[in-house]
């Protein structure tokens, strides 16, 4: 049950063979949803590298219940299917909703702002999404620091700015390696959100898949499509597991 | 001009200073839209479930249960509320058998292959979901047709069994940390003294590995209950699934009904959040947080 699907799959895609590579080598919008797939992904890993560290870097800071409190609310979107969250942000981006309606009575528009089915709206929730995945591999490698480094280093002589680039960036890199590529795997395997958020000119690659699969009923080339992308996720997963994760530096 | 003034502190003699309460301040406030982000679409649904509008509005023009009311006389939400409970009520029972006695059967000594088979176990976790969506439909289409006919594909039970698959990684780890706190000489001492599988399992392993079987339970849950994608390229007339009845009103059908269902999934994993917190968090820590301690966690419920 666990290796068959992707055997059966293999199959499907040997015997579409060199017609399903051809078919989605003319089909126009390959190119598009492939560049979709990267933009967006970049995009979302961008958004939630940095607020992931800014956020590890709050929680590191505080201390106890502050730190708990922070950790709570990063764990909130956890345990929230996401077929909630999606309909969450469609309540609050569209026309007459959330946002639009506080910005109005407040008088900073007139007209409301076009903020859903558009590529904001879906990198709005594919970050809200991945947030939490981009938290916990920086925080892991920050909680081993001593918060006495900070000190250490003021004491040295070193600005807030040398500080930041000079210590404590360079001891969290690997966390936000870590991050980046871990949110970039995610971000690439939406299909529920691009669709729900997007316009049909956001689509990714995992809605290319759907369709070759339940509008043109064509397995062979969505097994195909299939393959390809997981030959290309494997990539991604195995520079993920080199990656040192935590506590390198933790008897420092 | 830096040493004179971290020195102090160091040393403990001086008081706080009020710089260092302004970058508290600081920080909090640029946390606050933080915190709003990331809290508000978990919350905001639950008002419009409450809304007397027949369509969605912010903010609801007053509140009434009317939109319940339609929700639980809909044959179409009521069946896709009792497909996805039995579905993950059989995800719960299959997932937290199969992935505890991998995690059982891969305990202890390294042997040969071991690296390989934990490798296919988490396997679901760094595959994109929609493929193995896909690989389920090509499957059990076909071990529908060499079983004479069989329907599997579009059933609650074809669902349960490819979400299983998506579920176990979680049950593998949870259980494999559970175990890690297990002597292995308690085990060998029962075997000497005349313990058979049953008793074994019943008396060493079962007391020892207690809290992670429940932790396993409620985890396998709700990967199922919240999950779309697999459920979505299986799904049938019978077999449809609150999360994807949802993702097809929201695009063709938008009503406060999807809030009603949004606030009922948001009720039911809130429900297991709150019960591992007070089963399992406090009891033991081995049990570790979903996300935070799978090593290729990819996202297996989702997107």
């Amino acid at each position: 049950m666990l290796v068959w699907p992707l055997v059966e799959l293999l199959q499907a895609a040997i015997q579409g063979g060199g017609t399903s590579f051809d078919k989605l080598q003319n089909n126009p919008t390959t190119g598009l949803i492939v560049k979709n797939t990267l933009v967006i992904s970049a995009w979302t890993m961008l958004i939630v590298v940095v607020l992931g560290y800014f956020l590890a870097f709050c929680a590191w800071r505080a201390k106890g219940a502050q730190r708990a409190l922070i950790i709570a609310f990063v764990l909130l979107p956890f345990w929230t299917g996401v077929l909630v969250k999606n309909f969450a942000w469609t309540i609050i981006l569209q026309e007459h909703g959330v946002v639009n309606t506080v910005l109005k009575s407040l008088h900073i528009i007139d007209d409301p702002l076009t903020l859903l089915h558009n590529r904001f709206a879906v990198i709005v929730g594919m970050a809200h999404y991945c947030l939490p995945y981009a938290f916990f591999p920086i925080f892991a490698v920050m909680i081993p620091l001593d918060p006495r480094i900070e000190r250490a280093a003021e004491s040295l002589g070193a600005s807030r700015w040398r500080l930041a680039r000079h210590v404590i960036f360079p001891l969290t890199f690997s966390g936000i390696l870590a991050s980046a590529l871990l949110t970039f795997i995610i971000s690439a395997g939406f299909f529920i959100t691009p669709v729900i958020l997007g316009s049909p000119s956001d689509r990714m690659i995992a809605n290319m898949i759907d369709q070759y699969q339940s509008q043109f009923v064509d397995l062979n080339t969505a097994s195909l499509l299939a393959m390809l992308v997981t030959a290309a996720f494997s990539v991604l997963v195995l520079l993920y597991n080199r990656v040192p994760k935590e506590g390198q530096y933790g008897n420092l | 001009m830096a040493i004179s003034e971290a020195a102090p502190e160091l040393a403990g003699t001086r008081p706080r200073t009020l710089s260092v309460n302004w970058t508290k301040i600081v920080m909090w406030v640029a946390l606050a839209p933080v915190f709003v982000y990331l809290v508000l679409p978990s919350l905001i649904v639950i008002p419009i479930a409450f809304t007397s509008s027949k369509v969605i509005e912010w903010p609801p023009p007053s509140l009434s249960l009317d939109t319940f009311g339609k929700f639980f006389a809909d044959d179409a939400w009521t069946s896709a509320i009792a497909s996805s409970f039995l579905i993950a009520l059989i995800v719960m029972v299959v997932a937290t058998i199969v992935g505890t006695l991998a995690a059982i059967g891969l305990s202890g000594k390294p042997f040969l292959g071991r690296g390989v088979l934990v490798g296919v176990i988490l396997m679901p976790l760094a595959i994109p979901v929609v493929v193995l969506g896909l690989g389920d439909f090509a499957f059990l289409a076909r071990a529908g047709r060499m079983l004479n006919g069989l329907q599997l594909v579009g059933t609650r039970p074809g669902i349960a069994v490819a979400q299983s698959v998506l579920a176990v990684p979680f049950v593998y780890v949870v259980m494999s940390a559970a175990l890690a706190g297990l002597n292995p000489q308690l085990v060998r001492s029962a075997q000497s003294l005349g313990a058979g599988t049953w008793s074994l399992f019943l008396h060493v392993y079962f007391p020892a590995v207690k809290m992670g079987l429940i932790a396993s339970a409620l985890f396998a849950f709700i990967v199922s209950f919240d999950e779309p994608v697999v459920a979505y390229f299986l799904q049938g007339p019978d077999a449809m699934t609150l999360p994807v009845k949802m993702y097809t009103d929201i695009q063709y059908n938008l009503t406060p009904l999807i809030a009603v269902s949004s606030t009922i999934l948001l009720a039911v994993s809130t429900t297991i959040f709150v019960a591992l917190m007070l089963f399992v968090g406090r009891r033991s820590k081995a049990v570790p947080l979903p996300g935070a301690a799978i090593p290729t966690t990819s996202s297996s419920s989702g997107n």
